[in-house]
C-alpha cells in the first residue's frame, strides 16, 4: 500500500511540473481580460482531492514555489518613479496553494465513493477563490483598492475554464490512480465511535 | 488530526517561513534559475507557433521578395549614414555638456532580441525574450522598439529574460506631454485589466489644460528609461482633487510585439557639478572670451572655452532622478 501511495506522489509530483511546461501553450482569451485555462493550478487542485494530506502540502509548497519562480516578477526597481521593491513576498503562493488545497482535501469521501459533481464545482469555486484571493494580496501590497467590472470578469471567466477542464483532469488522475492501484482513501478527522 | 498530519503541517510551516526570509539575491538567483529552465520550452513554443510574419513572406513570389530584398538593402544603406550623422551629433552633445559642466554622456547601444513568450501571468503583464546575460542584458534596463518604449528587463538568465511591459503598473515611466509643461508618471493599469489598451498618466496638475490628441513623449527625468521616446496620445484628461490623470493610447500594440531592443547605456554618468573657476577668469568671476576653436575636446576641462557660462543652477534645466517622496503615492 505504502509502495503504490509513493508511486502515485512520484507520478503526481511529474504531472505537476509538466503541467507547468503545458501552461506555456495555453492561449490567452482576450476577450475575456485574457483569462486562460490554468493547468498547474487545476492540476494541482485534483490532485488535492486524490492524495493524502502530507503529500498535498508537499504538492502545495513545490506548486506555490515554482509559480512564485516563474511568474512574480522580481523588480529591482518600478521604474522611474519606484526604487528597490518587490510585488509580493516570495513565497506568498506557497501559503495560498497550502489553504486552498486544504480545502480540496475536505471533499475527499466524495470522491473516495465515486462522486465528481462536487468536487468538479469545488475546483472551479477554488481556482476562482485563487485567483481573487492572489489579486487581494495584490492590492493589500500596492494600496490604492480598485475593483472594476473586468476584475470579475477576469475571475469569473477563469474559474468557468477551470470547470470545464477539471472533469478530464480528475477523470484522467482517477485513471492514473487506478492503474498504479493507488486507492482513495479518507484519512482526516473522523467521528468517533464511543 | 492524526500525528503525521500535524507533523506535516509543522513541516510546511517551517518551510514557508525559510521561503519568506530568504534575501534578495537568492530570490533574484532561484527566479533567474527558473527562467533558465523554462528558456527550452519558450522556444519550442515559438518553434510551433512560428512568426506569421516569415510564413506570409514564404507565400511571396521570388521577384516580390528581391525587390523588397532591394528595397530594404537601400533602406538599411541610407540610415547607416543617418546613423553614422547621429552619432557623431551625439559626440558633439556630449562635447557640449561637457563644456557646460553636465558631464551626462549618452553612448547607448542596442541589443536586439526576439520575444519568445508572452507570460502565463494572472495579474503581471510580461514578455520574455531570447537575449540573456551572455548577450549583455542586465537587470532594470529600458526595452523599445522603432515605435516606443516597450517596458524593462527583470530577472535574467544565461539565455533568457524577462521584460516587464509598460501596461503593468509596475512600470513607471516619467513623461512629459507635448506643447504643455505638464509631466508625470505613465503607468498601465493594476493586473493588466483592460487588455492593455490604455495607459494613465498621472501626477499632473490639476488646472491643466490638455486636449485629448496630444503627444506624450518619456522625459528621462527618472533617469532609466530615454527622454524623448514617443510613448501615446492624450485620449482623455480629468482632474482630481489633488492633480489631474490623463488617459493615454500606447504607441505600440504590445500584443503585436515580436522584436525588441534592449538599450544598454554604456556610458550615462549624471553628477551634480562641482563649482568651476575657469583657469582664465578674472578675480570677479568673468571669463576671458578666447578665441573659437581653441575649445578642449576633454569635458573633464570644460568651464575654459570661449564663452562665459550662464548660471548653471538657475538657468539651465538639469534632469535629475525623480524623488518618489514628492508624488503623492508614487512610493511604495
Amino acid at each position: 500500500m505504502f509502495l503504490r501511495a509513493f508511486l502515485f506522489s512520484v507520478i503526481a509530483v511529474i504531472l505537476l511540473l509538466c503541467s507547468f511546461a503545458g501552461q506555456e501553450f495555453m492561449p490567452a482569451l482576450n476577450w475575456a481580460q485574457g483569462s486562460k485555462f490554468i493547468l498547474p493550478v487545476t492540476v494541482f487542485f485534483g490532485l488535492a482531492v486524490i492524495v493524502s494530506y502530507p503529500v498535498m502540502l508537499i504538492l502545495a509548497f513545490i506548486m506555490g514555489f515554482l509559480w512564485d519562480a516563474r511568474h512574480l516578477a522580481f523588480t529591482v526597481s518600478g521604474g522611474d518613479s519606484v526604487q528597490g521593491s518587490v510585488d509580493l513576498a516570495f513565497g506568498y503562493s506557497i501559503l495560498l496553494f497550502g489553504l486552498t488545497g486544504s480545502l480540496m482535501q475536505g471533499i475527499r469521501p466524495l470522491l473516495g465513493r465515486g462522486r465528481f459533481e462536487l468536487p468538479v464545482l469545488m475546483m472551479g469555486l477554488v481556482t476562482g477563490v485563487w485567483l481573487l484571493a492572489e489579486y487581494l494580496f495584490l492590492v493589500f501590497r500596492r494600496g490604492q483598492p480598485e475593483f472594476p467590472d473586468t476584475l470579475w470578469i477576469k475571475v469569473g471567466s477563469t474559474a468557468l475554464l477551470a470547470l470545464l477542464i477539471s472533469p478530464i483532469v480528475l477523470f484522467a488522475l482517477h485513471t492514473i490512480a487506478r492503474w498504479t492501484g493507488y486507492e482513495v482513501r479518507y484519512e482526516g478527522l473522523s467521528r468517533r465511535e464511543t | 488530526m492524526k500525528r503525521i498530519n500535524l507533523l506535516a503541517l509543522v513541516i510546511f510551516i517551517a518551510c514557508l517561513g525559510w521561503v519568506f526570509t530568504l534575501p534578495a539575491e537568492k530570490r533574484e538567483a532561484i527566479h533567474s534559475t527558473v527562467l533558465g529552465w523554462f528558456t527550452p520550452v519558450f522556444e519550442a513554443q515559438t518553434a510551433i507557433e512560428g512568426d506569421p510574419q516569415i510564413e506570409s513572406d514564404l507565400q511571396l513570389e521570388p521577384s516580390v521578395l528581391a525587390a523588397d530584398n532591394a528595397e530594404l538593402r537601400r533602406q538599411l544603406a541610407e540610415l547607416t549614414i543617418y546613423r553614422e550623422r547621429s552619432e557623431l551629433l551625439q559626440e558633439e552633445v556630449n562635447r557640449l555638456n561637457g563644456l557646460l559642466d553636465f558631464k551626462i554622456s549618452h553612448k547607448e547601444s542596442l541589443i536586439p532580441a526576439r520575444v519568445i513568450s508572452r507570460t502565463a501571468s494572472n495579474w503581471w503583464s510580461s514578455l520574455v525574450i531570447d537575449k540573456g546575460s551572455l548577450d549583455g542584458v542586465g537587470t532594470d534596463l529600458p526595452v523599445r522598439n522603432e515605435i516606443g518604449i516597450i517596458g524593462k528587463t527583470a530577472e535574467v538568465s544565461p539565455n533568457s529574460a524577462k521584460i516587464i511591459l509598460l501596461t503593468d503598473e509596475q512600470c513607471r515611466v516619467a513623461a512629459r506631454i507635448d506643447n504643455t509643461n505638464e509631466q508625470g508618471i505613465l503607468m498601465g493599469s493594476r493586473g493588466g485589466l483592460g487588455g492593455g489598451n490604455e495607459l494613465r498618466m498621472r501626477f499632473l496638475s490639476k488646472d491643466a489644460v490638455i486636449p485629448p490628441g496630444l503627444k506624450v513623449y518619456s522625459s528621462g527625468a527618472g533617469g532609466l528609461f530615454p527622454a524623448n521616446v514617443f510613448m501615446g496620445t492624450v485620449q482623455e484628461f480629468t482632474s482630481g482633487d489633488v492633480y489631474g490623470e490623463c488617459v493615454v493610447a500606447p504607441s505600440v500594440d504590445f500584443g503585436q510585439v515580436r522584436n525588441v531592443f534592449v538599450v544598454v547605456q554604456d556610458d550615462d554618468i549624471l553628477e551634480s557639478p562641482a563649482p568651476v573657476v575657469p583657469a582664465n577668469s578674472n578675480p570677479n568671476g568673468s571669463v576671458k572670451p578666447t578665441v573659437p576653436g581653441s575649445v578642449p575636446l576633454d569635458p573633464d576641462e570644460a568651464g575654459v572655452g570661449g564663452y562665459e557660462a550662464p548660471a548653471r543652477d538657475s538657468e539651465i534645466p538639469r534632469a535629475l532622478p525623480l524623488n518618489p517622496t514628492r508624488i503623492p503615492g508614487g512610493g511604495l
